[in-house]
């Protein structure tokens, strides 16, 4: 029953860590983006 | 206080960085390298200051992504990186370039330490920097000499750092104020202003250069050669790929035979359970599918980091760059592409320094074509289970030659699709790469321990990670079937092969490979089968495709929690052994040369990797772009991998 549960446990773990890595890869806005290649960096001048 | 480290791009800012912050930012001599600001800490008199790490920059006046980061954090107060300090960098042996960037940063009044850097290649080219006379033309700045690359100078540094006052308004060029410089008319008329002033007062803090053949000249003249050049870097490369085969083998059938062993040994002194099964079928060969192959990242990364560190990766850039232009490629291209071979994520980023951004585009688009370390893994398995160890000519290993030819096919295949792309993709501005070639150097050993220690860190701990999750849902999905789906396929398969008169073990791993395909990940590969059929791949190969998109190298990690869970424990064999003894349903051999030959092209085109696709979304801030990518990488990798397996079978 310990071996069932710890089991159900760690793949609960694995899981929620994939679905965690393709969040943050693709929809989350926490990203350190403040040089994208393409977005247009705006300046202001003096 | 908030202090920014600047400098031209090459000059060592970045060691800089590291030797004042302790941190490991990637070092390199091309342009390039450092594309996004870094921030670290530093500690001076106990008190703790902020330094960023910016890109790289020839004046502050931008033409890029990355120098745009540079003139926004600079010139705008209000910005939240608008630093309280500088401190800017110069190559000793280059003043009079090095020193428009400097004059402009001095001039924007900010408190500012001059770091003379690389005094011992200005030593060697015979340049005595006269601190005196520099100090006279800059009042105002604090100048320290240093020699970064072998740690001298950190000291000075921070007791430069801690002198830092505010300024009391001297400018070099009084009559521009650099920060309301907008047109790019004004801009080049100040900047050669600037230049000018600058020729001036060179007599007063610099010996007069003597010029003459270095040993360096005398190298370049055979390695960027037109010809040999080319030659020269081919045999480098295959070099470096037959070392990687000759010299990994030990340790990979050590580390491949420890976790074999380490499974059965859990199974030994662990009850039976589900948790026993979790661990020796889907976390030990999990894991184990990621450690067996630091060898070959280590010995990769070894001898970049000395090709980096001896100077000789610059002459690669350069020769790479002449070979491109011909093509209608975008000389600063040439980096992005190269840093690929070791990650595309960095060589995606490092497309920022592009101006044009239909050329920008065309690069992150091919960008990840180039073999990147994230396929070693998958190449050496598959090349070690389908190419014989032989030798050609008597010196060169076969398996090493094939190797060589997949990177090299990598490569072409980027150059060929660029230039399809740029028929679509019509470019108003031709780029140039600036780069300029720095002396070479003998390799500093720290310098490239951290490189392969980084590098294998990064491998290990957040692939690993990735390829552990991943194992730990296989195994659960090979492990458990729909109802009693498995155990009547089981029990049927058991009867039969009794009745055949099988002993006990082959009835065990007939009918654990029965329930295997009986399992949720069973139904699944079988129901993807027809598709990839084609390529002469099985379900289980197919499977690992779908699990490889997270990241290349998880292939391995799921053909080995497959197989462990098929096997189930009876036979305590590596992986690769275990593929070597697959058979489809008529007795052949799945690995054929046909066969593993194909999924190689395939992993060549393919893009498989999840963080890349991301990356490429962050770049160009839209689905689009990672979709046409994925789109075109996967069309391209099919119908290779199909026309390699009708060719060879």
């Amino acid at each position: 029953m310990i071996q069932k549960i710890l089991a159900i446990a760690i793949l609960g773990v694995a899981v929620l860590y994939l679905g965690k890595q393709f969040y943050v890869r693709f929809f989350s806005k926490k990203t350190n983006c403040d040089s994208c290649a393409v977005s247009q960096i705006k300046v202001e001048k003096k | 206080m908030k202090i920014a480290l600047l400098g031209n791009p090459n000059t060592g800012k970045s060691t800089v960085f590291n030797l004042l912050t302790g941190m490991r930012q990637h070092v390199a001599n091309f342009p390039g390298v450092t594309v996004d600001k870094k921030v670290g800490k530093c500690k001076v008199n106990d008190q703790e200051h902020e330094l960023i790490d910016f890109p790289g920059t020839y004046s502050i006046y931008p033409r890029s992504k990355d120098e745009e980061v540079v003139y926004h954090s600079l010139c705008d107060t209000e910005s939240a990186n608008y630093p309280d300090a500088a401190i800017v960098v110069v190559d000793a042996s280059n003043l009079e370039r090095n020193l428009l960037f400097f004059s402009q940063i001095y001039d924007l009044q900010l408190p500012v330490v001059l770091v003379l850097n690389m005094t011992d290649v200005a030593k060697k080219k015979q340049k005595v920097c006269r601190v005196e006379g520099l100090q006279k033309v800059f009042p105002e700045a604090i100048i320290v000499e240093a020699n970064a690359r072998v740690g001298i100078g950190k000291e000075r540094i921070l007791n430069a750092i801690s002198m830092l006052d505010k300024r009391e308004g001297h400018r070099f060029q009084p009559e521009t104020n650099v920060a309301e410089v907008d047109a790019i008319s004004r801009q080049e008329n100040e900047t050669e202003e600037r230049f000018k002033r600058i020729a001036s007062h060179l007599p007063s803090i610099e010996s007069p250069i003597i010029k003459k053949d270095s040993g360096s000249t005398k190298l370049d003249r055979i390695l960027v050669h037109p010809v040999w050049g080319y030659a020269i870097f081919a045999v480098i490369l295959l070099i470096i790929f037959q070392f990687i085969f000759a010299f990994a083998a030990i340790p990979m059938d050590l580390i491949d035979g420890s976790f074999a062993d380490l499974s059965d040994w859990i199974a030994s002194v662990m009850p039976e359970g589900v948790l026993t099964n979790l661990i020796t079928q889907g976390i030990v060969p999990g894991i184990g599918g990621v450690v067996i192959f630091i060898p070959q990242i280590a010995l990769l990364f070894f001898f970049l980091a000395i090709l980096e560190e001896t100077g000789y990766l610059s002459r690669v850039v350069f020769i790479m760059d002449r070979l491109m232009r011909p093509l209608g490629l975008n000389g600063k291209s040439v980096v992005p592409l190269l840093s690929s071979v070791a990650c595309a994520i960095p060589g995606i980023m490092s497309a920022r320094t592009i101006s044009d951004w239909k050329e920008r585009m065309i690069t992150i688009m091919v960008a990840p074509l180039m073999s990147c370390s994230a396929r070693i893994p998958v190449y050496t398995l598959l090349i070690a289970l389908v190419i014989p160890n032989e030798r050609l000519f008597g010196f060169m290993n076969l398996q090493g030659l094939v190797l060589f030819g997949l990177y090299a096919l990598g490569t072409l295949s980027a150059l060929a699709i660029a230039i399809i792309l740029k028929w679509f993709i019509k470019t108003k501005e031709k780029g140039f790469l600036m780069l300029e070639m720095p002396s070479y150097k003998v390799p500093s050993p720290r310098n490239i321990v951290i490189v392969v220690w980084e590098k294998v860190r990064l491998f290990v701990w957040d692939a690993g990670k990735i390829i552990l999750a991943i194992s730990i849902v296989l195994w659960a999905l090979a492990s458990y079937g729909p109802g009693n789906r498995m155990q009547e396929a089981g029990n049927k398969a058991h009867r039969m092969y009794a009745e055949q008169g099988y002993s006990e073990a082959e009835i065990n791993q007939h009918v654990a490979s029965v329930e295997l395909e009986n399992s949720y990940i069973g139904i699944m590969g079988k129901t993807i089968e027809p598709v990839i059929k084609p390529m002469g791949y099985d379900w289980k190969i197919g499977i690992s495709l779908i699990t490889s998109f997270a990241a290349r190298e998880v292939f391995v990690g799921s053909m080995a929690t497959i197989y462990a869970v098929q096997d189930d424990g009876e036979l305590n064999r590596p992986l690769i052994e275990k593929m070597r003894a697959e058979k489809r349903s008529d007795g052949t051999p799945v690995y054929t040369l046909a066969a593993g030959a194909s999924l190689m092209v395939f992993y060549v085109f393919a893009m498989q990797c999840m963080a890349t696709l991301a990356v490429v979304k962050r770049e160009t801030k839209s689905w689009k772009w990672p979709l046409i990518q994925m789109g075109y990488m996967g069309a391209l990798a099919y119908f290779a991998a199909w026309a390699t397996f009708i060719l060879l079978s």
